[in-house]
């Protein structure tokens, strides 16, 4: 009995340790299950960058990463595909950036869809996670209303670009101050 | 009247407000009916409408501005349908005669009954995304056979402005990018090198110039060496290994035996007016027939178009229908469909009968086949995945020619699969079969999954031109195309305000009562007496999620064109 217990634990160990060693340095989720996670993983590519992304991402999974990207847009689609309604998101959302920030892990909040991906959903998980992230980067047409500016830290860095191309710059700026481009 | 004053008089846009809806207490109805003299295609997309007038001004009949629009919405709509798809097409010659094509896609020969049952299949979204999603497309064929059999201009003559649109481009506009956004993630995974929607692999933006000079070339090419350039050649080659690589099972044998089918149009009568709509594997003709020939029983016109006693019907009639729709409707050529029944004003009666002042919550099928000969044992159809993708057009040419048609890749941007050489996305028309290996609908090689596409057309008491219309919207076609049919023949609605006004979709599904989907536009008061009847009130706001109608009327010697604000929708004459 001791013997397996003893087996099991080495297994747990090298399952956690090998997790820690295979995680990237950025992790991608989504706070509102469209797809636009996924443009932000496309401009990674652009920074040679292989990022984790998961839209679903819950607090308790980091690992060695040293930026969560919460990139923000409400579709009823992708949220109706996860199975889960706009409060729960919000509540994962909210829980995964706190854990993060508990584990000093940089937030950075995007905004890339622009005009077409605000809206009543859209602004609730803006309103919810802008003021959590350390800075914000948002296409420009998206914050005609300076939702993002009003939302936000009052420390917090918001930097308008013209479109989702001219946010690799700024994203790439983040990432080798925060250490996770070398 | 001269050339001039006809063009000018297209032009005319009568912007008009209904009292019919103020006197029934619901928000006034904004429409805005084109109206013509000489010859009118209402699409989608006005570059698309433009396309087909062009070839009407150039002295092209409505069978060749048909198809000329259809080439330009794979260009400027290119997210809802195009030569990687299917479709139907119903069309009415000056002479009288109808015909009712069915170019609808086929499940490649490697398909089997229980391909999308294990979960697997469910977790990894197989009938939606990627290469098994595919069928066999049958938009070519459709185009060149319905061309070659009623037009009177060349394939190349006929594709020249959609060449010109794909090679010069056109200015995206925002549903398009909204809609580009919302489907990044399944072009991301299959074309990560980018495509003419997602360049350098991320979505284009809005006001930026769409050229797709691959397809421009494809339809070149196919106007130089025919349909076989697709079925038998080069771009069907692509097609395969595009398939095959996104974890597909397609051939150029199954390609090969791709078949259109001609097929004898359903009829069908409300009030007088004669409707003609066809036939399975599209579920949605036999079915607006059924809806209306209940709604037959109603003194409607009495009730008030929206009131609450309208609606009330008009539900339990459409969750009557879904009940019979999932228990029954499948491909004729694969399963005994009692479309007599289904279509009997016998059972329609038996059907109104049974509407009481209370909203039914579990809703069994009916037996049509008790209104026709026989019965047979069968396996229910179940229920599928149709999407308000899809696109509908009409057009109508000065000598009376009428073409409804109707094609789709099915979900916006399709499979998500791109054919990277020829400019073309491919369909995911396997998800329109059931999961259920059980199903009639289940796939089977060779078969065509159930539709609810419906072009149809609308003829007078005397038998002549009244309507063409139909609408995208997966199930809510149906519903869409039933109660443009009735504003207009109960109401009197003229086409657009028909197409405009609020409308109600309720299905069903496992035998339970689905909400009651209600559009805004109708008064709250009415909704809450809907809801002391016992329906689950859903309050909707206007949008494609309850189709995107085209349509053309003639009414008074004008002809009066309708085209759906839900879309991008716009009617153009001459």
């Amino acid at each position: 009995m001791k013997k397996r217990l003893a087996a099991l634990l080495s297994l747990s160990f090298i399952l956690v340790f090998a997790h820690i060693a295979l995680a990237a340095d950025v992790a991608i989720t989504s706070v509102g299950q469209s797809p636009d996670g996924v443009m932000v993983k496309v401009l990674m590519k652009k920074l040679n960058i292989e990022p984790d992304y998961d839209a679903l991402m819950k607090a308790g999974s980091f690992g060695a990463q040293k930026v969560l990207i919460a990139v923000v847009g409400g579709s009823s689609k992708g949220l109706g595909a996860a199975g889960i309604d706009k409060e729960q998101e919000q509540a994962r959302a909210i829980a995964l950036i706190e854990d993060a920030k508990s584990k000093n892990i940089h937030v950075l909040v995007m905004h890339v869809g622009g005009e077409g991906r605000r809206g009543e959903l859209s602004d609730l998980f803006a309103r919810a996670v802008t003021p959590l992230g350390e800075r914000v980067i948002v296409v420009k047409s998206g914050n005609a209303d300076n939702l993002f500016g009003t939302a936000k830290a009052q420390n917090a860095e918001l930097i308008e670009v013209p479109n989702i191309q001219a946010t690799v710059t700024p994203l790439k700026a983040a990432l080798e101050e925060w250490g996770a481009i070398k | 009247m001269n050339f001039g004053k006809a063009v000018v008089l297209a032009a005319v846009l009568c912007i008009l407000v209904a009292s019919s809806a103020l006197a029934a207490g619901n928000a006034p109805i904004e429409y805005n009916d084109v109206i013509a003299a000489n010859g009118m295609v209402a699409a989608a997309n006005k570059l698309a409408s433009e396309a087909g007038v062009k070839i009407l001004r150039a002295g092209g009949n409505a069978i060749d501005a048909a198809v000329a629009t259809a080439l330009a919405l794979n260009v400027v709509e290119p997210n809802a349908s195009g030569i990687g798809g299917g479709g139907f097409a119903t069309i009415r010659l000056k002479d009288g005669k109808i015909y009712c094509w069915d170019f609808r896609e086929m499940a490649p020969g490697a398909s089997t009954k229980d391909m999308f049952a294990s979960e697997r299949s469910k977790k990894e979204e197989w009938p939606v995304v990627g290469g098994k999603s595919i069928g066999v497309p049958g938009s070519i064929a459709g185009l060149f056979t319905i061309l070659g059999k009623y037009g009177t201009m060349s394939f190349a003559e006929v594709a020249e402005p959609a060449i010109e649109l794909a090679e010069k481009g056109f200015t995206a506009d925002a549903l398009l990018v909204s809609i580009v956004q919302e489907n990044f993630e399944k072009l991301s995974t299959y074309n990560p090198e980018g495509t003419p929607y997602t360049p350098e692999g991320l979505p284009l933006e809005v006001g930026s110039l769409l050229r797709n000079p691959k397809l421009a070339d494809t339809f070149r090419l196919l106007a130089d060496k025919g349909p076989s350039a697709f079925y038998k050649g080069a771009i069907g080659e692509a097609a395969v290994r595009a398939v095959v690589k996104a974890g597909g099972n397609m051939t150029m044998a199954d390609l090969g035996k791709y078949k259109i089918e001609e097929r004898k149009p359903m009829t069908g009568t409300y009030r007088g007016y004669e409707i003609v709509t066809p036939p399975p594997a599209s579920s949605g003709g036999t079915h607006v027939i059924q809806i209306l020939n209940v709604m037959e029983n109603f003194p409607v016109k009495e009730w008030g178009h929206n009131t609450e006693r309208y609606l009330h019907y008009l539900a339990e009639t459409s969750k009557m229908m879904f009940a019979d729709r999932s228990r029954y409707m499948a491909d004729t050529a694969f399963a005994n469909v009692p479309l007599k029944g289904l279509t009997s004003k016998a059972y329609a009666k038996t059907l109104a009968n049974s509407i009481g002042d209370k909203a039914n919550t579990e809703i069994k099928p009916g037996d049509p086949f008790e209104f026709q000969d026989g019965k047979v044992s069968y396996a229910p159809a179940g229920e599928h995945n149709e999407r308000y993708s899809t696109t509908h057009f009409s057009v109508l040419d000065k000598d009376g020619n009428m073409v409804a048609w109707t094609w789709t890749i099915n979900y916006f941007f399709a499979s998500g699969v791109f054919v990277p050489e020829y400019g073309f996305l491919l369909n995911d028309e396997m998800d329109d079969f059931a999961t259920d290996p059980k199903s009639v609908n289940a796939p089977e090689p060779g078969k065509r999954p159930l539709s609810s596409m419906m072009p149809t057309l609308v003829l007078t008491p005397n038998g002549l031109p009244f309507m063409t219309l139909g609408s995208p919207g997966a199930t809510r076609i149906i519903l869409a195309v039933a109660q443009v049919i009735m504003n207009a023949v109960d109401f009197g609605m003229s086409m657009d305000e028909a197409i405009e006004a609020p409308r109600l979709f309720n299905s069903v599904s496992g035998g339970k009562a689905g909400k009651l989907m209600i559009e805004a536009g109708i008064k709250p008061t009415t909704l809450d007496a809907l809801r002391l009847r016992g329906h689950d009130v859903d309050p909707r706001p206007k949008d494609l999620y309850f189709g995107g109608a085209q349509g053309i009327m003639l009414k008074g010697g004008k002809i009066i064109g309708g085209a759906d604000s839900r879309r991008n929708g716009v009617a153009v004459g001459y």
